[in-house]
């Protein structure tokens, strides 16, 4: 049985579709077959970020669909074993989504992958419902700011209420807090919420701080998983937080404004 | 927060139990149908969703009139009309107990709920608040129970999130954990927040002025006790985020530290 991860938010603009690159990416680095779903129909973008948007033949809705099968239309990547993608649709509209026809999807994968990462549109529309409601855990991905911590809690109250967990009564869905786009710089100026006043809101255990990068949008535009690039502090925060989710214990990183002191100058003891 | 529907429970096929529920009553003060007709209208119309499909016990210890069953039948099916569910009857002349049966409802003993200190008023619900949508309440069952008992407090352990509503009818609402702003609670009771206050609490939502808020935190959008409120704007500075409790006294809110 495969774990299904919802990555959501609420609102747009967040990092949904980056974050569900990078957790994916991650899982099937560490060895566990995964597959991302893309559920933003009609403004599909997650090929892009996974670099594969020539490739796409057939799509999610194809398959709910029936006119295809999932062996047709579940693209490999190519850098990561174990990573598959499956693309949304383009050309259709989220009222397509039925609970049916994705369930029967998620079902049939569940039988083969380890993890099932379903990618959220924003709102709390069609798409979002669909993408959320069968989902074993949740990310939350925050922006430091009031409007998406306010968007944040009010998908919290649907994972909570408008599940198949929820409505089934069971164990309620794991809730993960993924902060990005964090400047730390900026939090110091009370320009942004801290770490804290986010936590102390949303009140669920924090899953990673990811911090506000160039490189992020450099590897979107290279179609290349942030996760892929080591050497950014963006794609570490993002290694952390795979580790985080698979159980393992680590130090958050990145929530202080580096100094430049003596060492950093000369690039000895930088984390 | 939801009905039992573990395994132990799907064994036995039924279990039977007592349970206080509130429930609304229609006080019938007159035996004019259309009258009837015409307020029932006003009166849903107000808040047709808050009434739709509530259950309803008819009330008659206020008609000095002795109706026939046939009456029974047609204010009944008016009842129905306006998307109540009939389920009893309180007070019922002899008249009305024997056709009661055909027009399945069933029959309470006498007065019973203490009502008769307050002048009958023929609007109920001054307040109109809209049923809340995520946090289940127990499903409304006739009372059994013909004591006076306590009302039941709702007990609410997760955070209370934006866009979600909760609502203790006919008693008190204790939430341990923080509300978020942009969620709103409701109690015909007094409220009680254990947590941080972010969202709109109105106790006292039937209109009674002795409910009173009391919260750990207070940075409230709103609160309100009998429908006199105040928002967040409004609110003293030096009481906002500390621990305060609300009331109401001489038609003024109070907040007071704790």
């Amino acid at each position: 049985m495969a774990t299904v991860i919802v990555i959501t938010s609420g609102k747009g603009g967040v990092g949904k579709t980056t974050t569900s690159a990078a957790i994916s990416t991650g899982l099937a680095l560490c060895g566990y077959k995964t597959v991302v779903i893309d559920f933003d129909v009609g403004l599909r973008n997650l090929d892009l970020i996974m670099g594969c948007e020539r490739r796409v033949v057939y799509d999610f809705v194809n398959v709910i669909k029936q006119e295809s099968n999932l062996r047709q239309s579940l693209i490999k990547d190519k850098r990561v074993d174990n990573l598959f993608i499956l693309p949304a649709s383009q050309t259709r509209d989220k009222d397509i989504l039925d609970i049916e026809g994705v369930g029967r999807v998620i079902d049939e994968l569940s039988e083969s992958f380890d993890y099932i990462i379903c990618d959220s549109p924003a709102g709390i529309e069609r798409g979002a419902f669909m993408a959320m409601y069968f989902a074993d855990e949740a990310v939350v991905v925050t922006n430091p700011e009031v409007s998406s911590v306010r968007d944040s809690d009010r998908i919290l109250g649907l994972l909570a209420s408008k599940t198949r967990r929820a409505e089934q009564g069971g164990k309620p869905i794991k809730e993960h807090l993924l902060l990005t786009r964090y400047d730390p710089l900026r939090v110091d100026k009370g320009e942004m919420l801290s770490v804290e006043d986010v936590k102390d809101i949303l009140a669920i255990p924090l899953l990673g701080v990811i911090p506000e990068s160039k490189a992020v949008l450099q590897a979107s535009n290279a179609g290349t998983p942030i996760i892929l690039e080591g050497d950014s502090d963006a794609g570490q925060a993002y290694d952390d937080a795979v580790s985080r989710l698979l159980g393992e214990e680590r130090m958050h990183r990145f929530l202080e404004v580096e100094k430049k002191g003596f060492f950093s100058k000369f690039r000895l003891f930088r984390s | 927060m939801k009905p039992l529907t573990d395994q132990e429970t799907e064994e036995a096929a039924v279990a039977i139990k007592a349970r206080m529920v509130s429930m609304t009553v229609l006080e019938l003060l007159s035996t004019d149908l259309e009258a009837l007709d015409r307020q029932l209208q006003e009166a849903t119309a107000q808040a047709s969703s808050f009434f739709r499909n509530a259950p309803v016990l008819l009330d008659f210890q206020y008609l000095d009139a002795e109706p026939d069953p046939r009456w029974l039948e047609r204010a009944s099916h008016m009842v129905r009309a306006h998307h109540f569910v009939p389920v009893g009857m309180a007070s019922a002349p002899e008249s009305l107990v024997k056709g009661a049966r055909e027009t399945c409802l069933a029959v309470w003993p006498g007065s019973h709920n203490g009502r008769q200190e307050s002048a009958p008023e023929p609007e109920p619900e001054p307040v109109p608040p809209a049923r809340p949508k995520s946090e289940p309440e127990p499903e409304p069952e006739p009372e059994v129970n013909q004591e006076k008992l306590p009302a039941q407090t709702m007990t609410i352990h997760q955070p209370v999130r934006s866009g979600q509503k909760v609502y203790a009818r006919g008693g008190d609402l204790l939430v341990l954990a923080s509300v978020s702003t942009g969620a709103e609670i409701m109690a015909d009771g007094h409220i009680h927040v254990y947590g941080t206050l972010r969202g709109r609490a109105l106790a006292g939502a039937l209109g009674d002025e002795n409910a009173r808020i009391f919260c750990q935190d207070l940075q409230a959008d709103l609160v309100s006790i009998a429908g006199l409120y105040t928002i967040n704007e409004d609110l003293p500075q030096d009481k906002c985020k500390t621990a305060v409790q609300i009331f109401l006294d001489q038609d003024q809110l109070h907040i007071e530290s704790l």
